[in-house]
């Protein structure tokens, strides 16, 4: 068989170029309602991890109803995008997709720690973002099993011997709450890092090499809540600045900060969790379909349908508006340099 | 005992079981399919259960996962493209018998196998649920970690007749594995400033590409058919294949319990029980040289792993409520659901649904083997068709297949360098096994020894357990001396080994000196495995730099048996092929097409495949198929305009009816269509 005659890869170059130009044609149809805009189309949630965890069960839950609260109810599919926490997705979000409203991003909201310590690989602002409203209000809280040493934070600051709570690993608040924590308050807590994700975590809890984790509230309730309704474990300390409605005896890590620095630092590693899975479109899409999906999100919030099948996965959501957001983003992003630096020295190994 | 014979009349309610045959007819469609794991179609079927009770919910979901299972192996079988990560291993034995014209026996042989493995991992399931919990806490890291190393262990077996050669390329797969972010520091490593391999590299677009891209390649030069020469159709050859199982009963069942014993164990990942089974299988078979060129056994082994694996992996899911992998996270949503409590309560009030768990394993695998069997003749006769014919389809499923790590054209790409590595493989006799054991076992073992080390220091090492696990990896790389296998005749010497070892030593170089700015714990994996290479290579390079003038290359350890005096055969006309229990210990029946192959041949496959994934890049998998398709089969296959373009037609149909319209993969959009 003799090589590819050239006449046919030329023939496949000039059909590409026909295509090519009979492409879609995306940016001219800015001034068209959004309810024609969007009839027929398709908007994808870009989430920022792979199947089957948290950020891509609510993307997949609110996919299946944010269609019929978008004027127009396009057809809406969830694309997983994983990589380095998020920050994949969000890079792709913030340049490289389209700006034409079709595309949603719900990636890590603790890439603001990211961006605040000057992390690698960060080439976005979060502040540009048009965020459309984040998911829940998750406080992050650190549970200790029952039969520990010690099972208070108070006993814990200045013991010799560590208390080991389990992690995955630096970026992610299972490891930097407990540094943090630990520096802030003096508590004697060793964060062992390793563990591949928060289920393995919770299996070494089980065996007893460590005592406990710390990890948001919501995530406790929906996977861990078993062993509270038993007194198989007790959360210890809350790391926001308001002690939550569901635990208004556990003390506030705030309670005991050393000093002002370590009252910073403390509001930093929890203030991720006030805006938990947050979906985001790009910058530059027209006002007009950020506020149409905004007000779809909202509605979708709202919605029985959405409520119930929420509340049958264990899932409460406590939604923030994109105010909300950007309120938390530019509180973060304002902290001094120098606390930023500290903060990234705690969370070193 | 009334409840396990009442959960079966549950699942055999009329509804429930029309539920799971629904479940079952996606899962066999998805393991066929590329382009869709396992996990990410469960993920999308989630919406479908929620009116379900929770019997019939199972009987969906996990009708669907057990039989993905069973069906991921067909197609690694029949073309050498594995479909996901842990249908890899079947690749190593399955392609070669099925190139030798046994397609039948080898599908005969994975499917019964994977029944057999299945109803072992559901009896266990059954048996073992009450008496698990306390067994899975006695493993912790420390205990993994000696895992890993005994699984690392098979190195040796794997490496086939060039022990160096074997070791370069598994530290080559361990280097692979160390790429990306290390989970300790966040520190980069040779990850060349790409966000992409931040996490690390997938091992399925590797596996793809190793295996599949290679034999794509393999097959657009020979234009022959897959099966070099037609083999018996009957249905008997299938039959065959049921028999070889059944003749290695205890090798199936062997692998059977490898496979529940690490899906038992969550944080092992898949892929690695595969190898392990396989490897296992090579280590106690009595033709230990003709594995990797279509012995039975290790087909079987491979089989029975994968799907006694999901019995294990449940135990952990309804036990503690803790999933030991991305599909078990998804079935444990079901659980919540359905308002089920995993742990104690499975055994108590839940009792009913645990057992009507194990008996949907059981009758989804009967049901899928019983359905494949009746598809086998027709799938085993697209071996026969000439391979210009299947090669659009096929350069479809690698391409897809890779796409489904990260849906990203990087993905890909890294497909395309594993082809390249693995066409080298093959045309310069260099194991391909190792390095993807190595790759899968890489992080899993850094992880757990750094894990093992912050929780108990070296205290870890005085573990009953580890100390057992110890023992065992010992027994196993001494044994094989005791038994005093006659050694190994050595590879035939191949000139490029030179340029390649240099190549392996630079790379080793190059690593030891970008580890130089590293962290100790960063950078300790890192060196060790760089020095490791540096000094295989080097030997590797000593040898063939001193073998260069005999044409049997370096003969190593003992004296070759009475089939040692082949020399350069491989150049030569192919042997007869004897049918032999264990497959022939003949490898000249399988002509390596990349040795023989024409520089015309060479510039024309390789032109059209980079005619492909240019065209993929450039407009996407909409245009890029069925132009390809069309355009393909005019100019080599010499078709007739009207196949042609009824292939292009049906191909276009195919992936945007089925896949972008009706299942909503995602798929390579073209740089061109994104504004």
């Amino acid at each position: 068989m003799p090589p590819a005659p050239p006449r046919i890869l030329a023939g496949l170059v000039a059909a590409l170029v026909v295509s090519a130009c009979a492409g879609p044609d995306s940016g001219a149809d800015v001034d068209l309602p959004p309810a024609e805009f969007y009839r027929g189309r398709t908007v994808s949630i870009i989430v920022g991890s792979g199947a089957g965890g948290g950020f891509d069960t609510t993307a997949r839950l609110v996919a299946r109803h944010i269609g019929r609260h978008i004027p127009g109810t396009p057809t809406v599919i969830v694309v997983n995008m994983p990589g380095g926490g998020g920050l994949v997705a969000a890079n792709h979000v913030f340049s490289a997709a389209p700006k034409d409203g079709t595309v949603i991003g719900l990636f890590h909201e603790a890439q603001m720690m990211n961006q605040l310590t000057g992390g690698e690989g960060v080439n976005f602002d979060l502040r540009q973002f048009n965020w459309l409203g984040s998911s829940y209000d998750d406080p992050n809280v650190c549970i200790l099993r029952g039969d520990a040493p010690v099972t208070t934070l108070k006993a814990m600051i200045g013991r010799g011997t560590p208390i080991a709570v389990g992690g995955t690993g630096p970026g992610s608040n299972t490891y930097d709450a407990p540094r943090v924590l630990a520096a802030a308050t003096g508590a004697s807590l060793k964060a062992v890092s390793g563990y591949p994700t928060t289920n393995d975590v919770r299996i070494g809890v089980e065996r007893g090499e460590i005592h406990g984790m710390c990890l948001g509230w919501e995530s406790v309730k929906s996977a861990s809540g078993q062993w509270l309704t038993d007194g198989y474990a007790v959360v210890f300390v809350q790391n926001g600045t308001t002690r939550h409605g569901d635990l208004p005896d556990v003390p506030l890590a705030m309670e005991f900060a050393r000093d002002e620095v370590s009252r910073t630092l403390l509001r930093l590693v929890d203030a991720p969790g006030a805006m938990a899975k947050p979906f985001a479109l790009p910058p530059g899409v027209a006002p007009v379909r950020v506020e149409a999906l905004r007000a779809a999100l909202a509605a979708t919030y709202r919605d029985p349908a959405f409520v119930e099948e929420a509340k049958r996965m264990n899932l409460e959501f406590q939604p923030k508006d994109a105010a909300g957001i950007q309120r938390i983003l530019s509180d973060v992003l304002a902290t001094p340099p120098e606390v930023a630096a500290k903060y990234r020295e705690i969370i070193q190994p | 005992m009334d409840v396990f014979f009442s959960a079966l009349l549950q699942v055999l309610a009329p509804q429930t079981f029309a539920v799971m045959l629904v479940g079952i007819a996606v899962g066999l469609l998805v393991g066929i399919l590329p382009g869709l794991g396992g996990a990410a179609t469960l993920a999308m079927m989630l919406p479908f259960v929620y009116p379900m009770d929770a019997i019939s919910a199972f009987a969906f979901l996990l009708g669907m996962h057990a039989v993905t299972a069973t069906t991921g192996d067909i197609t690694s079988v029949l073309f050498g493209i594995p479909g996901e990560a842990t249908s890899a291993a079947t690749v190593l034995d399955g392609y070669p018998m099925t190139r030798r014209g046994e397609g039948g026996r080898a599908l005969g042989a994975v499917l019964f196998s994977s029944l057999i493995g299945a109803l072992v991992g559901a009896a266990v399931l059954a048996i073992s649920v009450p008496v698990v919990r306390p067994v899975v806490l006695q493993l912790g890291p420390p205990e993994f970690l000696m895992l890993t190393v005994l699984g690392l262990s098979f190195i040796v077996s794997l490496s086939g007749r060039n022990l160096v050669k074997g070791f370069i390329m598994a530290a080559f797969g361990f280097l692979l594995a160390m790429v990306g972010l290390d989970p300790q520091s966040s520190i980069q490593r040779f990850t060349f400033g790409q966000l992409y391999l931040w996490d690390g590299i997938n091992v399925v677009p590797v596996v793809v590409g190793l295996f599949g891209g290679a034999e794509v390649l393999q097959l657009m030069m020979t234009k022959q058919s897959i099966a070099s020469r037609r083999g018996d159709e009957r249905l008997s050859r299938v039959f065959q294949g049921v028999r070889d199982t059944l003749e290695h009963r205890w090798l199936t069942l062997r692998a059977s319990a490898i496979g529940l014993g690490i899906g038992v164990i969550p944080g092992m990942g898949g892929a690695v029980s595969q190898f392990i089974a396989y490897a296992h299988a090579q280590h106690s078979s009595r033709h230990p040289e003709t594995f990797g060129r279509g012995n039975v056994e290790g087909v079987i082994a491979t089989g029975a792993v994968n799907n006694s694996r999901e019995g294990g992996n449940l135990i952990p899911t309804v036990a503690f409520g803790i999933p030991g992998s991305i599909s078990m996270a998804i079935l444990l949503s079901v659980f919540l659901l359905k308002g089920l409590v995993p742990g104690p309560a499975m055994l108590t009030t839940h009792l009913d649904v645990t057992y009507a768990m194990v008996w949907i394993i059981v009758l989804s695998n009967v049901i899928a083997v019983a359905v494949s069997f009746l598809f086998l003749n027709q799938l085993v006769r697209l071996t026969y068709v000439r391979a210009v014919l299947l090669v659009p389809f096929l350069m479809v499923l690698t391409a897809f297949g890779a796409y489904t790590a990260h849906n990203s054209f990087a993905d890909i790409l890294l497909m395309l360098g594993a082809t390249v590595l693995g066409v080298a493989a093959v045309r310069w006799d260099w194991p391909r096994a190792p390095l993807l054991l190595a790759l899968v076992l890489g992080d899993i073992a850094e992880r757990y020894l750094f894990l093992s080390y912050s929780l108990y220091e070296w205290r870890w090492m005085t573990r009953p357990l580890v100390l057992a696990f110890a023992v065992v990896i010992a027994a196993g790389l001494v044994w094989p001396l005791l038994r005093g296998r006659p050694g190994a005749q050595a590879l035939p010497a191949h000139g490029a080994d030179v340029p390649i070892a240099a190549g392996f030593l630079l790379a080793a170089a190059w690593v030891l000196y970008q580890a130089a700015g590293w962290p100790f714990r960063t950078a300790v994996f890192p060196v060790t495995t760089g020095v490791l290479l540096l000094a295989f290579a080097a030997a590797r390079l000593l040898q063939s730099l001193a073998g260069r003038g005999s044409p049997a290359g370096l003969p190593r350890g003992a004296p070759g048996p009475s089939r040692g005096a082949r020399g350069d055969a491989k150049e030569g006309p192919a042997g007869p092929v004897e049918e032999m229990p264990n497959g022939p210990a003949d490898e000249n029946d399988l002509p390596d097409v990349f040795a023989t192959a024409s520089r015309a041949e060479w510039v024309s496959a390789l032109a059209w495949m980079a005619a492909f994934f240019l065209l993929l890049w450039l407009a996407g998998a909409l245009v890029a198929v069925p132009l390809f398709a069309l355009a393909y089969l005019l100019a080599v296959a010499r078709q007739s305009v009207v196949l042609a373009g009824t292939y292009a037609l049906a191909s276009w149909l195919f992936i945007y009816g089925l896949f972008d319209r009706a299942l909503r993969v995602p798929l390579p959009p073209g740089v061109l269509f994104v504004s």
